[in-house]
């Protein structure tokens, strides 16, 4: 029993020190790896992007004053069935308050927060927020808020 | 009609087979089969060829379009324009650029991209026989 044992895995150490059979196995293990991170960091963006998207449309009316598609129009949702991006909005400004409102990809608007500690470049230079005009074309790389809202560490003009 | 039938043949000399007859039976059959495999390794060969010279550039094209108006390129071009910036905010960089990475451009242009390449691999390693079934089929000098 003891030596049917001992030569089982005699044979199983014997295949695993086969340099081929080693290569693979490592090249399955690292292959299987590699596709968990990636399968990982999808559903972590995409929950992100689903989280952003659906706080967007709960706070729509309020940072827009008033419904998406007008007050006659459909009750507020994520803009053409896809996730808005949560981390970072390019397009143009369409109007400087406190914050700034931005057109973004499929024309979606998005609120970007400004603060002390946000970096406005244009070009080489760094720049004010007083500089930034309506009509710029921008990238905004931040963070998203609660209210469905992006707050910007850096704005870069184009 | 013959009573002797049963016996017709039982006199008559059996003919000896010719000497290495065996070897050329195998030796042909083993042709045949190679040529059979070179057929089938000649018409994958020119199926992938097509499919995957017509797929690169459409695909590619997908690919530069989705990059331009998903936002990609204006996160990484940010990102590359200023490099201690890029430093500090690694993070949100990152995140804004994955989330904006076009996935079904990247997937059509990975996917036809490997098949390029497989099919160059092919005609790397097999060249001599595509070669040879062209010349022995199609008169391919």
């Amino acid at each position: 029993m003891d030596e049917n044992e001992n030569n089982k895995e005699n044979k199983i150490m014997k295949l695993a020190m086969k340099p081929d059979i080693l290569k693979k196995i490592i090249i399955g293990l690292v292959s299987i790896i590699i596709i968990i991170l990636i399968f990982g960091a999808g559903i972590f963006i995409g929950e992100t992007k689903a989280r952003f998207s659906y706080r967007w449309a709960e706070n729509y009316q309020r940072n827009f004053a008033g419904p998406r598609g007008g007050f006659l129009g459909r009750f507020p949702a994520s803009p053409d069935g896809d996730f808005i991006e949560s981390h970072g909005v390019f397009g143009q400004i369409i109007k400087i308050n406190s914050d700034l409102v931005i057109k973004g990809q499929n024309n979606i608007e998005r609120i970007v927060l400004i603060s002390t500690s946000t970096v406005i470049q244009k070009a080489r230079q760094t720049i004010t927020k007083d500089d930034l005009k309506v009509d710029d074309n921008v990238t905004v790389i931040g963070s998203p808020n609660d209210q469905g809202q992006i707050e910007a560490k850096l704005i870069r003009v184009f | 009609m013959r009573q002797d039938y049963q016996t017709l043949f039982n006199n008559l000399n059996s003919p000896e087979l010719p000497e290495g007859i065996f070897d050329k039976i195998i030796r042909a059959i083993y042709r045949e089969q190679e040529l059979h495999q070179t057929k089938k390794i000649f018409f994958s060969f020119v199926a992938m060829l097509v499919v995957s010279l017509a797929a690169l550039p459409f695909s590619l094209l997908m690919l530069i379009n989705q990059i331009k108006t998903s936002g990609t390129y204006y996160f990484i071009s940010a990102a590359l324009s200023d490099f201690s910036t890029f430093v500090n905010l690694w993070r949100n960089f990152s995140l804004a650029i994955l989330e904006s990475l076009p996935i079904i451009g990247l997937v059509v242009f990975i996917i036809s991209l490997g098949l390029a390449v497989f099919t160059l691999k092919l005609f790397l390693y097999k060249k001599r026989m595509l070669f040879g079934y062209l010349k022995r089929n199609f008169n391919f000098a």
